[in-house]
């Protein structure tokens, strides 16, 4: 096993260089640099090209790509931003926290109606109130949710006056940015609980404890519950990374000082140190997240474990329930 | 389809299970549409969808307003007889815009789905069968895209690519390319090791011809399902996109572009972001309703 | 049978949620106007301690010389004192209020002597001399962020210790009050010890308020300067007041959320309202509601509209830029930025009339009215009598400028032109203006806090161009007559007429328009003195007795 998780972490530092390979050459190639944005409107033709001098980024792609990621494994430092002129590194450290909190407080919410919500409509199964409870979280599901943040800030802060509409001083602050961030979620989450109920419920070893006259109740929740929840566990894992990204429109609207809004801005400023330290970040937060679902995935399913030591690279991602909310 | 492909998968795959009564086949296209005839809700959805095209293609022709004539008088006029749904900032009348930019909304879910499907059921495909080497590039590859959450891979494309109703197409479809190149991979897999697929093999047909007859028609009957929630998906991401400054822009009637440019205004002329936010509510919740249908419809287990 | 009753009752269940969701949200903002606010003006006789300041840009980098933002320009004022501080537009060096300076001696058109008091130390201690006035003035010239600095001036050395003398290149109208108001003076040695990091989160500043803390996209926080090197009020500059033990402020970009965090008691004052938000706020008589002071965000902005000179249709083609001109309402299109009939003008030249040179008898000529009939002929004259070409309007992509660009479009529908709208974000936008293939059309914003001159410098001088000018023009005539104009020897009234009538023959370019947006402060914030580009800096606000913020 423990061969098995060191191989896997091995794994992430390819694949983080990949990525940062990957956003370094994208942003490259998007057209306009910080000079203009240093300079404002007003610049002159001139001043432009001194900057962009001054900044290094008239060398050659390749130039800058090999200082980027020398800096970057040797230093680990993502350099400062152009238009702040902080260090990136200091800068995220700081903003961390903040999308963790977000995207992780939106997953639980998630979870916490999103399980219970599964379990009742798969022992209502085809039942009125299944159908019901199926819908609405369908409906959350589908609203963009921005629309939808915008929304609960008319009727919350505006209109009932109950909670702030922008900024992150306080837990009450972040009320209306995790309920706009996990909607989307719960439906997903009780979605996959339902459906991974009902073939639980049918399943031999659940027939078998009802014909030994164990009741109802404690057949669900003893019985069938603890199975049904090990494909959650992905499920969730899969929807962190979800969460991360819906954290950058969420972050925008409650002007909440997070990674998620650094990031949206840095690129509208063509801040590139700032953009490459973001999604690395990003990425290896979701990496460290599928990580940990994949190994307590193998910790609680010994047949899984089992598989995962004949070909771990097989590695199967059943993410089943709705995909909808990117 | 290739019906008795399928039969024999499913045949293989669960064995001893009876077939349901007075449908056809399992796994059919015929029986997947009789499952969504069944299911109210997701009838539902594919009538919205259907009248939504309907009245996109016909709301030229009986509208009294135009999309994109601009009458300043009615400036953000509220709901009346008139204007069923108000009137935007520039005073176009907002049903006439919603209608028309249906074929827009829904063109950029049906084409940047269809860019990922095939992209990644090529990639997956070509992965999963071959195995090896070509499997390790187009893995380690894919497994850099999918360590960017789909969203954030889909704004960093947008960037380089700028706005537009075309790029924001391309942008979303590359971003979907890894997702379904994971499930197609895993489904061939399975299908890879079934005896249809050895017995295929053993009286030599050729490689192309397993993967084009027996393999791909097999693994792709479950991604229909991600298909559909994938639509549901992109017409969110569009509007996230519009909403920050990438993607379709206004003025195109595009309803993500609508919402972005009547977020000004929520406070005091909230018709003008309820109506568009709606649409992509109804079409989006028709698109997952439907993907709930066929995997129920495809999953046997989840059956009453 | 009952599979069949369930599902009709799913689809009313269905049907009603979504209505009632609908509603909802309909009466959750329908009736919410201004009115009950209740905090600011509380707590009476209690000195103000805070000041919630919401914006919609971001300050950027707080270092002395850092780039160019929205935010920086609220802020870096009451950070970092300057030689002199103006209030208001296009003053003369004798109209400036000296900060550090304590006298100033003009010498002739483009030296003067300054005098520093001998006393200015920044809030770490080091004391400011002429030496390192000089090292500050050559410092924002090596930091690239100001360029302008770099053509306004010749040179600057110190005659003494606490004596400084600057002279310019030319003497050209406002630049030795730009030059006296605008570069911060920093301690040499502070600058060069301290680390990148330190200069941007713990800058040794001058000013009446000091830098607590700064997060980007976010909020800033200033903490007065209990230090600050300037004891004698009574030579404090209006920069120097020091009214709030902390200044926060906020980063708000959504326009809508900013009116709501007023609304809301998260903000004393909110700058950037739209003017399609302000009727919460503003009575149509022009009076604020009660509960809130409303102020005009009267500025030097303006937008221009300018055709590509060298590289397009227009080139080379007077009547069909004339044609373009009166074949559009500019008016139409100022209104469809979203706003209302009297925050704003159409312009009649290529300056906003609050310049201080600007010509009243412009107003009175036709600049580019609207006339169809006119267009039309012109279209005919041009070769063009039925359109029947497009081009590439490309602007700064906002909702507003969208909706204003759309009125655009439709109007140039009517002399057959098809125009193909390019919005680009602000890097793109300014990486493609000074790029002759990329657009035909160009609408820019440009601004002037003093004369009408400094903008048509920015635009139309050929020196600072690749490609002749902002629009690519290659126009001797016009470079001569901007050079009378805007040099402090030559130039007269009639220099500035000559170069307004040539250019609007011409149709280069026109101004196209100004709109102002608003300020909005809580009632107990009564007076604002924003400079000459509409920014307001914080702690120059006045206060009403008793003033409490919505944050205590």
């Amino acid at each position: 096993m423990s061969k098995y998780v060191l191989k896997r972490v091995l794994l992430m530092i390819p694949i983080l260089i990949g990525v940062a390979i990957m956003i370094f050459t994208l942003m490259f190639f998007v057209p306009g640099d910080p000079a203009e944005i240093i300079l404002g409107n007003a610049a002159t033709e001139a001043q432009v090209i001194a900057v962009r001098e001054q900044l290094g980024l008239n060398q050659p792609y390749i130039v800058r790509l090999g200082s980027f990621l020398k800096e970057l494994f040797f230093h680990g430092s993502f350099g400062n931003s152009y238009i702040y002129g902080t260090d990136v590194g200091t800068e995220l450290m700081s903003r961390f926290p903040k999308t963790l909190a977000l995207a992780a407080f939106s997953i639980l919410l998630s979870t916490v109606i999103g399980i219970p919500l599964g379990i009742r409509a798969a022992t209502h199964a085809n039942r009125a109130e299944d159908r019901v409870s199926m819908f609405i979280s369908m409906v959350g599901v589908s609203m963009p949710n921005f629309w939808l943040a915008l929304m609960l800030v008319l009727l919350f802060s505006l209109k009932l006056g109950w909670l702030p509409s922008s900024g992150a001083k306080g837990w009450q602050y972040y009320i209306l940015p995790v309920l706009a961030n996990a909607l989307g979620g719960i439906a997903g989450i009780a979605r996959l609980t339902r459906s991974s109920m009902l073939e639980v419920i049918r399943a031999d070893y659940v027939t078998t404890a009802r014909a030994k006259g164990v009741p109802e109740h404690s057949v669900i929740y003893k019985h069938a519950l603890p199975n049904a929840l090990i494909p959650i566990i992905t499920i969730c894992g899969g929807r962190f990374g979800g969460q991360l990204g819906g954290t950058m429109v969420i972050e925008t609207v409650f002007s909440i000082p997070g990674i998620g809004a650094y990031l949206i801005n840095s690129i509208n400023n063509r801040d590139y140190n700032a953009v490459q330290g973001s999604v690395l970040y990003i990425a290896f937060t979701f990496g460290v997240v599928m990580l940990l679902v994949d190994l307590i995935y193998a910790y609680v399913d010994p047949r899984i474990k089992a598989q995962y030591e004949g070909q771990s690279k097989k590695r199967v991602k059943k993410v089943k329930g709705v995909g909808a909310g990117a | 389809m290739p019906d008795t492909a399928v039969k024999m998968s499913k045949g293989a795959k669960r064995g001893g299970q009876r077939p349901p009564k007075k449908l056809a086949r399992t796994g059919s296209a015929l029986y997947v549409w009789q499952r969504i005839c069944q299911n109210p809700l997701a009838l539902a959805g594919v009538i919205a969808i259907c009248v939504m095209i309907i009245l996109s293609i016909l709301s030229p022709f009986f509208l009294k307003y135009d999309y994109s004539t601009i009458d300043m008088t009615s400036a953000c006029a509220t709901p009346s007889a008139e204007h069923l749904f108000g009137c935007d900032e520039l005073g176009r009348d907002i049903l006439a815009r919603i209608l028309y930019g249906a074929r827009y909304t829904l063109s950029v879910g049906f084409l940047s789905v269809a860019i990922s499907a095939t992209l990644g059921i090529a990639l997956g495909a070509a992965a999963g069968y071959f195995g090896g080497i070509v499997d390790q590039i187009v893995m380690r590859f894919l497994d850099i895209m999918a360590a960017f959450p789909q969203l954030l891979l889909a704004i960093a494309i947008s960037a380089v690519l700028g706005t537009g109703f075309d790029k924001c197409i391309y942008a979303l479809g590359i971003s979907g390319i890894p997702h379904f190149a994971r499930m197609m991979r895993a489904n061939i897999l399975t299908i890879r090791g079934q005896e249809f697929v050895e017995a295929a093999t053993s009286i030599n047909c050729s490689k192309l011809r397993i993967i084009l007859r027996h393999v791909i028609p097999n693994a792709i009957a479950p991604l229909i399902v991600e298909v559909s929630m994938s639509i549901a998906g992109a017409g969110l991401a569009a509007s996230s996109l519009s909403f920050i400054g990438l993607g379709v822009q206004p003025p195109a009637p595009e309803w993500g572009a609508m919402l972005a440019s009547a977020r000004n205004y929520i406070r005091l002329y909230p018709h003008m972001i309820m109506f568009p936010g709606l649409f992509i509510m109804i079409s989006v919740l028709s698109f997952n309703l439907i993907g709930d249908a066929i995997r129920d419809a495809l999953d046997p287990k989840l059956k009453d | 049978m009952s599979m069949k009753h369930s599902s009709r009752w799913l689809k009313i269940a269905g049907l009603a949620l979504t209505a009632s969701i609908a509603m909802s949200l309909l009466t959750g903002c329908g009736g919410s106007d201004a009115g009950d606010s209740g905090a600011a003006g509380g707590a009476a006789g209690s000195a103000a301690k805070n000041l919630t300041f919401v914006m919609s840009g971001d300050v950027g980098d707080l270092s002395p010389f850092g780039g160019d933002s929205g935010g920086r320009h609220h802020t870096y004022r009451m950070m970092y004192d300057c030689l002199c501080a103006s209030k208001g537009l296009g003053q003369s060096v004798a109209d400036l209020q000296g900060q550090m300076a304590k006298t100033v001696t003009v010498v002739d058109d483009t030296t003067v002597d300054v005098e520093l008091y001998d006393y200015i130390h920044d809030n770490q201690g080091n004391a400011i001399k002429a030496s390192d006035v000089v090292f500050s003035y050559e410092a924002a010239i090596a930091s690239g962020t100001m360029e302008k600095l770099n053509g306004y001036l010749d040179s600057i050395e110190a005659t003494g210790d606490t004596t400084v003398r600057i002279k310019l290149t030319a003497p050209s109208k406002g630049a030795m009050e730009w030059c006296l108001c605008t570069v911060p003076v920093i301690s040499q040695s502070w600058f060069e010890a301290a680390s990148d990091a330190d200069k941007t989160s713990k800058p040794a500043t001058t000013g009446a308020y000091e830098l607590v803390e700064t997060v980007a996209s976010s909020h800033t926080t200033l903490k007065k300067n209990a230090d600050y090197w300037q004891t004698d009020e009574s030579l404090r500059t209006f920069y120097g007041a020091q009214p709030f033990e902390t200044i926060t402020l906020n980063v708000v970009t959504e326009s809508a959320m900013r009116v709501i965090a007023l609304q809301n008691l998260e903000a004393d004052i909110s700058q950037n309202v739209p003017a399609n938000e302000i009727s919460s706020f503003l009575n149509e008589d022009g009076t604020s509601v009660e509960g809130w002071n409303v102020f005009a965000d009267e500025n030097g902005r303006f937008n221009v509209f300018m055709f590509n000179n060298d590289n397009s249709v227009f080139a080379d083609n007077k009547a069909l830029r004339q044609a373009v001109l009166y074949g559009i309402d500019f008016e139409a299109v100022r209104q469809g930025y979203g706003n209302t009939p009297t925050n704003g003008s159409v312009c009649h030249d290529f300056s906003p009339d609050v310049a201080s040179d600007f010509n009243p008898e412009w107003k009175n000529e036709d600049y580019y009215d609207y006339n169809i009939d006119k267009a039309k002929e012109l279209m005919a004259e041009a070769g063009y009598p039925d359109g029947g070409f497009t081009i590439r309007l490309m602007y700064q992509n906002s909702t507003t400028a969208t909706a204003g660009m759309t009125v655009v479009q439709d109007y140039l529908s009517k002399l057959g032109i098809t125009v193909e709208l390019n919005p680009a974000d602000q890097a793109l936008f300014n990486s493609y203006k000074y790029d002759d293939t990329k657009w035909d059309i160009i609408v820019d914003s440009k601004a002037t806090s003093d004369y009408v001159t400094s903008v048509w410098q920015n635009v139309f001088d050929t020196n600072a161009f690749e490609n002749g000018s902002a629009c690519f023009t290659h126009d001797d005539k016009l470079q001569e007559l901007l050079e009378t104009a805007s040099n402090t020897t030559t130039s007269s009234p009639e220099a500035l007429d000559a170069f307004h009538d040539y250019l609007k023959d011409q149709a280069y370019a026109i101004g196209m328009f100004w709109n102002y947006t608003y300020y909005v402060a809580q009632d107990g914030v009564t007076e604002m003195y924003p400079d000459g580009f509409g920014n307001l800096t914080a702690n120059t606000v006045g206060l009403a007795d008793g003033f409490a913020s919505v944050a205590e």
